[in-house]
């Protein structure tokens, strides 16, 4: 009776993770991927405005579902906080690469200019933007590492008490 | 442990709302000022013309509307020939405009001979082209961004100031009424000026024989107003024992000094 209460309450368990997993890993990206399904010109334009050489934006945005949704998956674990911290640092080189070290630089397409207009450039410089959305991420890796070690201490307090 | 990482973070968590927010608001002020306030209003471009050259007169308004200051925002104009070479530029700036204030400014470009002259671009007195102008405009925007937006090659058309230049055949030698001992002969010399600019200046005829001897010069002082026919005879003297040089062939070498500086515009030869 205790044993197939166990396996239910194990079950309860990873229905719940999956059901949150697939909430969060939704709405920390999954709901981009929907517009970028139905309209792929979407997704070309954002990749015109990203610096050369940079991959498939849907493909970056499933890499950020697919994070959450292993976080979500493996909440209660150690895993949980090396995967914050590798997503953190993945999206300070995304930040750098994407927006070029904070230079955007933006072509109007010959289509739209005059004639006489051989071509017209945009450059916008967030580098201040960037360097405080980097200090957040710093913040952020610091107090996951935080967290990872009360987790471990944690889990060895309880293991000490129940021996 | 605990307490620190919950601090942290709610400190992440308000620190992002408030970066995001405070991006929010400009991008929308910004944005709210260009499009529906005329923040930044082109006037009436005025095209002059004098005896020096052209002006462009462009006059830009900045209303600032916005909740943030305006900076250093400067406008930068290059007018290139058809190879990249800067033949002019003008640079206007307005400062810094703080909210709820407006700036009027004009943006002047000129272009004159002395600047095609100054930078050895004598093709373009002889040959219809075009130029091309460079505009890069740049401000900085509650001192956080910085824009930049370049317009690179616009393109005008140039017209030749001395267009169907010619130079007819040395006539002569005559002697020189009055003065035996002295021989002249007369170089015929024309072209048109299509181009708005005046062309003052002189411009000195050398006459040379096949051997490379300088047989002596002359020039005439003009002042050619836009679309005017010049037709000249430019007399070159000659003394008389320097006459045996005079073998009827060689070259014309036609110079054109204008504020001091002498221009080679072309080699003719002749016989």
């Amino acid at each position: 009776m205790a044993e197939k209460k166990g396996e239910r309450n194990l079950l309860r368990d990873i229905l719940s993770r999956i059901l949150r997993a697939a909430i969060m890993g939704f709405l920390m990206g999954g709901e981009v991927l929907i517009p970028l399904k139905f309209m792929p010109e979407l997704s070309s334009k954002i990749e015109s405005i990203l610096p050369s050489g940079s991959s498939n934006f849907s493909n970056l945005i499933v890499i950020f579902a697919a994070f959450e949704v292993a976080i979500q998956l493996l909440r209660g674990t150690i895993i949980q906080y090396g995967l914050s911290i590798g997503r953190t640092i993945i999206t300070i080189g995304l930040l750098i690469i994407f927006t070029n070290g904070g230079f955007i630089t933006v072509t109007v397409p010959q289509e739209m200019l005059p004639q006489q207009v051989g071509a017209v450039q945009v450059t916008v410089d967030i580098r201040t933007i960037i360097g405080a959305l980097l200090i957040l991420s710093v913040l952020s890796i610091a107090k996951n590492l935080l967290q990872a070690v009360d987790f471990l201490s944690q889990k060895a307090e309880r293991t000490a008490a129940s021996t | 442990m605990r307490q620190t990482a919950r601090i942290l973070g709610w400190t992440i968590t308000i620190l992002t709302i408030l970066i995001f927010s405070f991006l929010g608001v400009t991008l929308y002020s910004l944005a709210r000022m260009v499009m529906y306030d005329e923040g930044f209003k082109i006037g009436e471009i005025s095209f002059g013309l004098s005896d020096e050259g052209y002006t462009l007169s462009i006059p830009l308004t900045i209303n600032n509307t916005s909740y943030l200051e305006i900076s250093d925002l400067n406008i930068i104009s290059y007018i290139k020939d058809s190879r990249g070479i800067i033949i002019s530029n003008a640079t206007t700036m307005f400062g810094s405009i703080p909210r709820g204030y407006s700036k009027t400014k004009n943006h002047t470009l000129s272009l004159n001979i002395n600047d095609i002259l100054g930078k050895n671009l004598t093709y373009l007195l002889f040959s219809d082209s075009e130029l091309k102008i460079d505009t890069s405009i740049s401000m900085r925007y509650a001192n956080i961004f910085s824009f930049k937006m370049s317009i690179k090659n616009i393109t005008i058309p140039w017209i030749a100031p001395i267009g169907n230049f010619s130079v007819g055949r040395p006539k002569g030698p005559y002697p020189k009424p009055g003065e035996p001992s002295t021989y002249i002969i007369i170089i015929p010399v024309s072209f048109i000026n299509r181009s708005p600019f005046r062309m003052n200046g002189t411009l000195i005829v050398k006459l040379y024989n096949n051997e490379g001897v300088l047989l002596g010069e002359g020039s005439n002082h003009i002042n050619i107003k836009p679309a005017t026919l010049f037709i000249e005879k430019i007399k070159i003297e000659l003394d008389r024992a320097f006459m045996k040089n005079y073998t009827g062939s060689g070259y014309i070498q036609i110079y054109f000094r204008v504020d001091g500086t002498t221009l080679k515009l072309m080699r003719v030869n002749y016989g």
